[in-house]
């Protein structure tokens, strides 16, 4: 039987496909950073999950930064959509190809 | 305090015009930054002459050396520099040709001359840079730095097709310098392999080089001869070079056939052939085949151009294959003949297109057939041209014929049938300089608008009259000229034909193995 | 003052007065340009007359140093070449006939050239002329005087294209610059073969160092060298194939035509091979190629001569021709006779030359014979003189030409590189020169005179001084034609066969045999060693003498008969001869099956080099490269959709492979 935090650790892979998929697949800005941020709560899930199973603390300090850092890239990545839509009244990501080659 | 002089000389000849890069790059009044300009290349001149005064003629060793920590002690990477018999006459065909054509710039150079005297003097930086390291890396530092002003002076002051011609000699030249790279970096790791330490000092790396196996070194010989040939052009790359200069404005084609194309002959003289003697015995062949066909085949092509400027530049791709043809003679008169023949190459060629010049910003026109007659409206032009041509041609009393006579007598000695088809060079020589004569010195003046042409002015006079006297003296004092290049020319040539090491040390000024003639007197 | 230095300011004075009149005194008057010009040559004359007959003809050399030229490093020792001067009995004579006809051209040029603006340029270019000229001759190693021999070159350049506002007078210039680039090479290659052979090139170096073993060990690079400084003469002294030049020369002012292209320049080819004929004699090819070239020439430009209508082209066959008997002259191995007939040509042509530019000057830039006649009766001074410069050169006896071409006609026969062909050739040529001599001078100063009066109304330029009347020119001109005139009789008698002196009782050798000794001895001894004596007989000598004056006088005659009445008296000739005729009226059109053979396909080349090698090849070749490395690019540049989601796909795809990479 599992114990919770290998669930956890299960789980967290679990959540960082759907992250992963939303990504690759979704084509509005907005759901693409929703996608970003689950990706960071898997991996945070996963942390916090392995501090668990080796019984250190360095895992959970980790997840206080990447939660630190999530916030501020959900603060930039939203300012940049903003900013994006206002030129080109527009959040599609098909839509931002100006460095295909 | 000599000794301290002696010791910053080099460095001071590398910084100085830099210094005076931000200085006029600072100034306001253009007028003034043309002086300060011209005031800056003379003072570098006169510097120079520093080197002439207190060169130790009997020594092939390098003088007026320092070396000191550049880069973090394990890469080996030093700052050091030195000139030779091969180099002093580099530096100062160098030192002497840049106050010329800031003079000459005067009136050939109208918009953003600040910047342009900027670039030029960083130019002159990077040239002595160039010629006076002793470190690969710093080499390559300077020899790629050569290339940024150049590119924007061809490419901001050139003429109506600037920015393809700019672009084809930045990448030509480009492509031969990474080929360079390449070689220098493994030798720097065969270097490692060999001793356990890093070097990039050129004088370790000679013995380091010397000592491969042949395949080995004929591949690096390849690499770097390549970017060398490339530079100075040698057939069959050389078509950069017309529409280079055909596009740059008038300085740049004076330093550009002046010392640029020097840069090539130089490295090949200073690297390829010392650093690599076997390879260059193997290959010797077919450079020197590649410069005879050069020879003929440039001056044929030079023959058919209606384009002055186009004309003259194919006589360089011709001119400088008897410099290529010389060294690979492997004596010394083939050595020694290419070295003055680099120097003549450069006053003379400089001459002609400080000439071209002259009529350019005349009439803004190239074509020869646009001209004809002008000695009646311009004798002293005429003069001058006359002169130019006479060294151009290699006319025994000018500096040319003193080298040319060298170099074909150093290849005859070991190859005879090539040096009588180099020796053709001669003959077509004379005839597509007298034909460019005919066409715009002699004839009747029939243009209406050449019928107002003035003759030149007196800064354009004293211009030219330099460059005529030097072309003179080159051809009647090269004993004590090439006394100072003797005992390099002869140990290059025994290094290379005992396929040995290239042996030389560093002569510190103050603290040195060797006295310095001057320190012995005093 | 010592010998050295003497010496040195017969080289540099008239390069002093050149600088003078080229760079100071450009705003000066004709006279102090004329006077500076005359004295930078009538100086050095004086001071050479005063070694000649002083130190030289004791049998002293004098060699002076000026300063170190080239010095290099040349195999273990060293390859010294000084800018160093001799002075032998050899560059004596040069050294008299080069001051002395030059300041007596000097003179009457001042004259001749009275109405040109800035005549400095012209006194500049001929005093550096004779600069160049004296450190050919007296140069004391090849190089320096190959200094003068392409320094001559040049100033011929210039000179032919004095008149450069005509481009045919500047495109004649260069034709004779190339022409004689062409046997420069030749004395370039024969310069770097001394280099190679002896590791020197200073003349007494390699008579000294050059043995009969040497010579025969290296027989084929001795021979080599003798064929490359024949291409030099060629170049320079204007014969076949490279004469081409020197009638087109006559473009230039006639004071040029009489120094450069007559008494000097195109004599120096027989300066050097004298010079070196030490070692030409050691290769029978390389004499026999030099006769045969001599020879041919002679013949040649003498059919040439016959029939051209140009006073001045006239003579400059003639100096063709008669440089090829000189020619003929060393390669049957008697130089001295060379060297004499050097000195009579120098006379009597310089003569000819000022006689017909006086003729020119005072008909006002007249050049066509057909427009003159009778013109002695108003030139009387210099009619007369170009008589006798005209028995002079057809060998009238008692004449200079007579001896000193009687000579090398009798060696041509009887030398040690003779044959009896060579004197049919060489007596041909005399035959031809007879004719057109006689031919030229009785039009121009006999019969009656078809000046066309309207033609001198016709001309521009101001002379209110000079009526328009044909007359006498002053005596700056005729001065100098009468001492030639003098010099043109006497001059001969150095060169007397043994036949006339064994009759007159003179015992030895004549006069410029036994001058030169000192310089032909070992070239003698040469031949004497390889050939034996290869003297003809008095009979022999007689006999040829004989039939060649006979040929002479029949050949004036006949041209005196038919030109009786005037030009038109060859017209039924030329019309029996037809097309031959035209072709020789065109020059056997040799300049025409250069342009064909030679310059064209050169051209076409180098259009071709141009077009298709560098602008097709090359340039294809550069920039078909960069495009195959667009095209790979592009595919791959497709991958770089811009979309994000596809990088992304990339990067997954690019984990789980590497991620199977580690770890399976």
């Amino acid at each position: 039987m599992l114990t919770l935090p290998e669930l956890g650790l299960y789980f967290s892979f679990l959540l960082f496909l759907v992250g992963l998929a939303g990504v690759m697949f979704r084509k509005n800005i907005l759901f693409m950073m929703l996608s970003v941020e689950i990706l960071l709560n898997a991996a945070n899930l996963a942390f916090v999950s392995a501090s668990r199973i080796t019984g250190t603390i360095d895992g959970q300090v980790v997840m206080f930064f990447v939660m630190a850092v999530a916030a501020c890239e959900a603060a930039v990545g939203l300012a940049l959509i903003i900013a994006l839509y206002r030129t080109k009244a527009s959040i599609e990501a098909d839509d931002l190809k100006a460095l295909r080659g | 305090m000599v000794s301290v002089i002696s010791q910053w000389i080099l460095t001071l000849l590398i910084f100085f015009p830099l210094l005076g890069a931000i200085v006029v790059g600072l100034m306001k009044d253009v007028r003034t930054a043309r002086h300060v300009a011209v005031a800056i290349a003379v003072l570098e001149m006169i510097f120079s002459f520093h080197l002439i005064a207190h060169f130790n003629i009997d020594s092939a060793s390098m003088q007026f050396a320092q070396d000191l920590a550049w880069l973090p002690s394990g890469t080996g990477i030093r700052y050091i520099v030195g000139v030779d018999g091969l180099s002093l006459m580099l530096v100062l065909l160098t030192t002497i040709l840049c106050p010329l054509i800031f003079l000459s710039s005067y009136s050939s150079i109208e918009s953003n001359v600040k910047s342009f005297l900027a670039l030029f003097l960083v130019l002159e930086s990077a040239m002595i840079g160039a010629l006076v390291s002793l470190d690969l890396v710093l080499f390559y530092v300077f020899w790629e730095a050569m290339l940024i002003p150049m590119y924007f002076i061809i490419g901001v002051w050139g003429g109506k097709d600037r920015i393809y011609a700019t672009t084809k000699f930045f990448i030509y030249t480009v492509v031969g310098s990474l080929l360079m790279l390449v070689a220098f970096a493994y030798l720097y790791y065969l270097h490692y392999q060999q001793n356990g330490v890093f070097s990039t000092s050129l004088i370790e790396l000679y013995r380091t080089a010397a000592g491969l196996p042949a395949e080995t070194q004929l591949w690096l010989f390849s690499a770097t001869a390549l970017a060398f040939a490339i530079k100075v052009p040698l057939f069959p790359f050389h078509t950069w070079l017309p529409d280079a200069h055909v596009q740059a404005p008038t300085p740049g084609s004076v330093i550009l056939a002046g010392v640029l194309l020097k840069m090539g002959t130089y490295g090949l003289m200073r690297m390829s052939i010392p650093m690599f003697p076997e390879a260059a015995h193997q290959a010797a062949p077919v450079m020197i085949t590649l410069s005879v066909i050069g020879i003929v085949y440039g001056a044929l092509i030079a023959w058919r151009q209606t384009d002055i400027k186009k004309l003259v530049a194919y006589s360089s791709v011709s001119h400088l294959g008897f410099v290529v043809a010389g060294m690979f003679a492997f004596n010394e008169m083939g050595f020694t003949g290419a070295l003055y023949q680099m120097v003549n190459h450069g006053v003379s060629t400089g001459a002609l297109f400080l000439l071209i010049g002259v009529v350019y910003e005349r009439r803004h026109t190239r074509e020869m057939s646009e001209y004809g007659g002008l000695a009646k409206q311009m004798p002293w032009y005429a003069f001058f041209m006359v002169v130019a041509t006479m060294g151009s041609v290699a006319l025994p009393g000018t500096g040319g014929f003193i080298g040319e006579w060298l170099i074909l007598n150093g290849v005859f000695q070991v190859h005879p049938i090539m040096a009588t088809l180099a020796g053709t060079g001669v003959i077509l020589g004379a005839i597509y300089m007298l034909w460019l004569v005919l066409k715009v010195v002699w004839g009747p003046l029939n243009n209406e608008e050449n019928k107002k042409l003035a003759d030149c002015t007196p800064r354009e006079s004293f211009v030219l009259a330099t460059l005529s006297v030097f072309v003179f003296a080159t051809g009647f004092l090269s004993a004590p000229i090439l006394e100072h290049t003797v005992p390099t020319m002869k140990k290059l040539q025994e290094s290379v034909n005992s396929k040995s090491a290239y042996k030389t040390q560093l002569v510190i000024p103050g603290r040195s193995n060797e006295p310095m003639k001057v320190m012995m007197e005093k | 003052m010592n010998y050295q230095a003497m010496l040195a300011a017969v080289l540099l004075l008239p390069l002093l007065g050149a600088v003078l009149n080229g760079f100071f005194l450009r705003k000066a008057p004709r006279l102090v340009t004329v006077t500076v010009a005359t004295l930078a040559i009538a100086v050095p004359f004086v001071l050479s007359c005063a070694l000649v007959f002083g130190p030289i003809a004791s049998g002293e050399m004098i060699r002076t140093e000026l300063f170190k030229w080239i010095s290099v490093p040349l195999g273990g020792g060293w390859l010294e070449i000084p800018f160093a001067l001799s002075l032998d009995r050899l560059s004596g004579i040069l050294l008299l006939i080069i001051t002395g006809v030059g300041s007596l051209i000097h003179l009457y040029a001042g004259e001749y050239m009275h109405h040109e603006e800035g005549v400095y340029r012209f006194f500049a270019y001929l005093n550096l002329f004779v600069f160049s000229m004296l450190s050919l001759v007296l140069g004391a190693n090849m190089v320096v005087t190959f200094l003068g021999w392409e320094g001559v070159g040049v100033c011929s350049y210039l000179l032919i294209g004095y008149w450069y506002s005509d481009e045919a007078n500047a495109r004649a210039g260069m034709k004779a610059f190339v022409a004689n680039r062409v046997g420069d090479l030749g004395f370039l290659l024969a310069m770097f073969m001394s280099v190679k052979l002896f590791g020197s090139v200073d003349y007494s170096a390699i008579a000294a160092s050059l043995t009969n073993e040497l010579a025969s060990e290296n027989a084929p690079m001795i021979t080599a060298i003798g064929l490359c400084m024949l291409l030099g003469v060629a170049g320079k002294s204007a014969q076949l194939p490279l004469y081409i030049w020197l009638p087109d020369a006559m473009a230039g002012p006639t004071p040029v035509s009489a120094l450069i292209h007559a008494a000097t320049m195109v004599t120096s080819g027989i300066y050097l091979m004298t010079r070196m004929s030490f070692l030409l004699v050691h290769s029978s090819t390389a004499m026999t190629t030099i006769a045969v070239i001599g020879a041919a020439t002679a013949l040649f430009a003498a059919t040439i001569g016959l029939v051209q209508n140009d006073i001045k082209k006239v003579l400059a066959y003639s100096t063709v021709s008669q440089l090829g008997f000189m020619v003929l002259g060393c390669g049957v191995g008697a130089f001295q006779y060379g060297v004499a007939h050097l000195m009579t040509h120098a006379f009597f042509k310089a003569l000819l030359f000022l006689g017909a530019g006086s003729v020119i000057h005072a008909m006002h830039h007249e050049q066509d014979i057909r427009k003159m006649g009778g013109l002695i009766k108003k030139m009387p001074i210099t009619g007369w003189t170009f008589v006798i410069g005209t028995l002079a050169i057809i060998g009238f006896p008692g004449f200079s030409g007579f001896f000193s071409k009687d000579e090398i006609l009798y060696y041509a026969w009887s030398g040690t590189f003779g044959h009896p062909l060579l004197w049919v050739t060489g007596a041909l040529a005399a035959a031809c020169t007879s004719f057109y001599m006689v031919r030229l001078t009785y039009l121009v100063f006999f019969g009656q005179s078809r000046v066309e009066h309207a033609h001198h109304h016709g001309h521009g330029h101001d002379d209110h001084h000079h009526s328009h009347e044909i007359h006498e020119n002053p005596w700056t001109m005729t001065l100098p034609l009468v001492l030639l005139a003098v010099f043109s009789i006497i001059g001969g008698y150095v060169s007397l066969p043994h036949a006339i002196m064994h009759v007159v009782g003179l015992e030895g050798d004549n006069a410029i045999t036994q001058w030169l000794y000192p310089v032909i001895s070992t070239a003698k001894e040469v031949m004497k060693a390889a050939h034996g004596d290869a003297h003809g007989s008095s009979a022999l000598e007689w006999g040829l003498m004989g039939t060649s004056t006979l040929v002479m006088l029949i050949m004036s005659g006949f041209a005196i008969a038919l030109y009786k009445a005037g030009p038109q008296g060859g017209d039924s000739i030329a019309q029996a001869a037809g097309g031959f005729y035209r072709l020789i009226l065109d020059k056997w059109r040799v300049d025409e099956l250069y342009q064909a053979v030679i310059i064209e396909p050169l051209k076409k080349l180098g259009d071709a080099f141009f077009k298709f090698g560098d602008r097709a090849v090359i340039e294809g070749i550069i920039n078909e490269g960069p495009r195959g490395i667009y095209l790979v690019t592009s595919v791959l540049s497709d991958i770089q959709s811009g979309l994000v989601r596809n990088y992304l796909k990339l990067v997954f795809v690019a984990v789980i492979a590497l991620g199977a990479w580690i770890f399976i």
